[in-house]
């Protein structure tokens, strides 16, 4: 980041690190990141520089928009997202809002979304702000930070490969959530969507800031350790515990075998729990609660880490970020923790997004306070 | 009497089987003219089972012909792709991240046109015939006639598919055409992938079933054969002449359904150890426990069913350092392991020497192993029992004892304990369970179709699937009255209030066969 600019450029180069970054605050869910990373790479190759903008140097009377695939993750890979699709989006916020777009920010962090507005910015000649309105993955809109600040989705666009559009207008977005659904349905299962208008000012008071250096950060950081053949996960844990900026501090919770693996469909969401095994003592389990993503971990009656807090679960060689529709019965992996950034800790924040709006029966207590420093 | 074949890289091997019992067997080494291979080994296994050609009921063919000469970019044809999607899926186009070598063998001959079909089988858009006409004549023009084609939901709904498939083959009368819905499931890119991968093997197929049967014919066997697809099922000799990607490692899914036939398990876990490699799958309820992700295969993303494996570069062949930096394989002396190891008077020191020092086995010489310490031979040999052991952790699930099984030509290098306390099974025949493996799959029938379940209720939706792919199983041969649902999932598609639901069943069951 150039800090007098307040921008840096994204290259080709930092794809890779970029993906594994996002993989890694997927947190178990997101989805395959694997269709986001081909459409980046390819609009990369025609437009190889994405200007990223720091949330502090974005002018208060900035208009910003949210950008994202929204639906069912089977839907989208056989009907693969335009990028056109979402260019004619923000085409329809600023028909109807009669203001010129200034960039765009991906909703959510992890998954598909985290590369997808990327591959738009690009090629609507936008730039990207360094933020989002999660900062990992959550399994519901109304978690996302900004309406969790009162800013409203509304009015939030759909559109198809047709060129065809519709518009969702209302007060709370909760019921703006089940409304796009029903749409989304009668859309083919999934749509590309444009929502959360939101100024400068917004921007700063309720985004979750600087998560696309964040993920550059995670995979820069892994990329090198694997170069210099050194434990991956270690260099993580010592590169963030204690780090100057967030993401403040990380743990390396638990390595052993997934020896139970219970997640079923219900709905939207995958819902279960998993347990890993230690490799040579079996009785010495910990268990992660799921809903998409990963909420707990415990191991004995020791809570090892806790939503909003980022637990990812990852191949013990690889180092690689496992989804949890992913992960194998007997693979043997790694738990790691990253703490989560200080806007999803607010008591506001976790009136939402904390344990107790997963119906965990505990209070939330930060990464930090769980583990030695 | 069924016969099974298996076609290595190193060895050709030929099983004999009557219902549990192995009748006779034979190993070769794998010749240039591989017909060659499989003729001396059938009859030499006749012989061993003091059988008859006119006894043989039904004969299976495993090969890996077909991945080697994909992995190794071997005789692949240049090929065209035509993408039935648009308005949808335009931005990444077909084979956008596959390898450059593989772009440059292949052509980049892309072509994408309207079409393609809603997650439910209703069209999401109209097949555009007269782009399709257009792009056939332009693949004329360019000399293509090996031709994948793919289309949006064609898992659930394969017309467009088929029509295309049709307009192609009236421009261009030898085209080789792959319908994606024939070799790939859901997920539009691995599908095409593996269609892709089909055309690229262009008339391979064909001629390797031809030659099989040419040699059969002068073996003067008559039964029906068949060729091993991936899930250790077996499809008729023309729908692998036509797909031969749907062989893609058969071998080691007959190793694991060979060893639990000669183990009598339905659970257990399958070490087969070959001349360079060591494959380590698992066998849930008879059949191998399946791989979840994505695999990449020679370099290109593909969602094939293939049994969930674990290889490791330990085989009778891997070549031994020993000293301070002792270390096993993953170089192998492969097929030349009877003139280059020491035992055998060759000058690499193997792993298969290692076994013989260990006196786990009788081979060649030991004499030539005598100026060796025995104390570095054992810690060679402490190293390669705990890769094993190591290996099979790996891929346990529980905590719980389950059998361990040992096949294949290199199973010598194991010892009868591992480190840990690991007993291993070795069963009689154990050297050929890939070629038992063979013998004895069976014909199987998938069906998979999204189901609203507002309108159609579970029952009735696993019903018609049922129903769908036990006919498709009759189709190939199989015999109705030993058909058996071995699976059957239910899944539901997200965003669509729970009520649209993936129905997805599997049958299997033996042949139809004229004598036993």
């Amino acid at each position: 980041m150039n800090t007098e600019t307040g921008q840096f450029i994204l290259r080709p180069g930092d794809i890779d690190a970029l993906v594994y970054g996002a993989s890694f605050l997927g947190s178990g869910g997101g989805g395959d990141p694997y269709i986001g990373r081909l459409i980046l790479m390819r609009e990369m190759e025609a437009a190889p520089a994405l200007p990223v903008i720091d949330p502090a140097a974005v002018p208060d009377d900035a208009n910003i928009i949210g950008i994202g695939a929204v639906g069912a993750p089977s839907v989208l890979i056989e009907r693969l997202p335009n990028v056109d699709s979402f260019v004619y989006a923000l085409k329809r916020v600023e028909q109807h809002s009669g203001k010129k777009i200034d960039a765009i920010i991906p909703i959510e962090a992890g998954g598909i979304n985290a590369t997808l507005p990327l591959a738009v910015a690009l090629r609507a000649g936008l730039p990207v702000i360094d933020a989002d309105g999660m900062g990992r993955a959550f399994p519901e809109t109304q978690m996302m930070t900004f309406s969790i600040n009162g800013y409203l989705a509304s009015p939030l666009y759909l559109v198809d490969d047709h060129g065809d559009c519709t518009i969702v207008e209302t007060k709370d977005n909760a019921k703006t959530d089940r409304w796009i659904r029903s749409v989304i349905d009668a859309m083919g299962g999934a749509a590309m969507a444009a929502a959360y208008p939101l100024t400068g000012k917004m921007l700063k008071a309720a985004a979750v800031r600087n998560t696309i250096s964040t993920q550059l950060n995670i995979g820069r950081t892994v990329y090198a350790a694997r170069h210099k053949k050194r434990d991956p996960v270690k260099a993580l844990v010592r590169h963030f515990r204690d780090h100057g900026t967030e993401p403040r501090f990380a743990a390396s919770l638990f390595t052993g075998k997934v020896s139970d693996r219970n997640i079923k469909i219900d709905g939207a969401f995958n819902i279960g729990r998993l347990r890993i095994s230690d490799m040579r003592n079996p009785d010495d389990v910990c268990r992660i609660a799921v809903k998409n993503e990963n909420l707990i971990v415990r191991q004995g009656g020791k809570v090892l880490a806790v939503v909003p807090d980022i637990i990812t679960v990852v191949d013990a060689d690889s180092a690689d970020p496992i989804t949890t529709e992913n992960l194998k019965f007997g693979q043997r992996v790694k738990v790691i923790a990253l703490a989560a950034p200080d806007v999803l800790r607010t008591p506001k924040a976790l009136a939402v997004v904390g344990p107790r709006a997963f119906k965990l029966k505990c209070d939330y207590t930060q990464l930090e306070d769980l583990h030695d420093r | 009497m069924r016969v099974g074949v298996d076609i290595g890289g190193t060895n050709t091997d030929a099983a004999i089987i009557l219902g549990n019992e192995v009748l006779g067997a034979h190993k070769t080494q794998t010749r240039d003219d591989f017909s060659d291979s499989v003729k001396s080994a059938i009859s030499e296994a006749l012989k061993n089972a003091q059988a008859a050609p006119a006894d043989v009921a039904t004969v299976t063919l495993g090969t890996t012909q077909f991945t080697n000469a994909f992995t190794e970019r071997k005789r692949l044809q240049r090929v065209a792709i035509l993408r039935i999607c648009l308005p949808f899926s335009r931005d990444i186009e077909p084979m956008l991240d596959w390898p450059s070598d593989l772009k440059y063998i292949l052509g980049s001959n892309i072509y994408m046109v309207r079409g393609g079909f809603e997650f439910d089988g209703s069209e999401a858009a109209s097949l555009d015939e007269i782009g399709i006409r257009n792009a056939a004549r332009d693949m004329r023009g360019r000399g293509l006639r090996h031709i994948a084609v793919s289309c949006i939901f064609s898992t659930i709904n394969d017309a467009m598919e088929i029509r295309a498939g049709e307009i192609i083959a009236r421009e261009i009368p030898d085209a080789h055409i792959t319908l994606s819905s024939r070799v790939g499931r859901l997920n539009l890119i691995d599908r095409e992938n593996a269609a892709l991968i089909n055309a690229s093997l262009g008339d391979l197929g064909a001629a390797v079933v031809e030659s099989f049967a040419d040699a059969l014919t002068t073996l003067g066997i008559t039964a029906p054969f068949f060729v091993s697809q991936n899930d250790s099922s077996q499809i008729p000799p023309e729908h692998a002449a036509r797909n031969p990607v749907l062989t893609y490692s058969s071998g080691a899914a007959n190793s694991i359904r060979g060893a639990a036939h000669l183990t009598q398990c339905d659970n257990a876990i399958a070490v087969d150890i070959g001349g360079t490699t060591t494959d380590i799958g698992v066998l849930k309820k008879g059949f191998p426990r399946e791989r979840s992700r994505p695999q990449p295969f020679g370099g290109v993303r593909t969602n094939f069913r293939m049994p969930d494996l674990l290889s490791i570069g330990l085989g009778g062949g891997s070549i031994v350092e020993l000293g301070r930096n002792l270390s096993i394989g993953p170089e192998s002396v492969g097929g030349e392991l009877k003139s280059k190891a020491l035992v055998y008077g060759g000058d690499v020191l193997t792993a298969t020497d290692i076994a013989v020092a260990a006196g786990r086995v009788t081979l060649g010489d030991p004499a030539h192993l005598a100026g060796i310490p025995a104390k570095e031979l054992a810690r060679a040999d402490r190293l390669i029992q705990k890769i094993i052991a190591d290996a099979i952790n790996k891929m346990k699930t529980t905590a719980e004892d389950i059998p361990v099984i040992i096949v294949g030509g290199g199973r010598i290098l194991a010892a009868h304990e591992l480190p840990g306390g690991t007993r291993l099974r070795t069963p009689d025949h154990a050297g050929v369970a890939n070629a038992i493996g063979a013998a004895i799959a069976l014909l199987s029938g998938n069906a998979e179709q999204i189901f609203d379940y507002g309108q159609t209720d579970s029952t009735e939706a696993i019903a018609e699937m049922t129903q769908r792919a036990r006919q498709q199983a009759v189709a190939i041969g199989a015999d109705p009255a030993t058909l058996r649902v071995i699976d059957v999932e239910e899944i539901p598609v997200p965003y669509t209030d729970g009520k649209m639901t993936l129905v997805r069943v599997k049958v299997v069951g033996d042949p139809l066969m004229e004598r036993s």
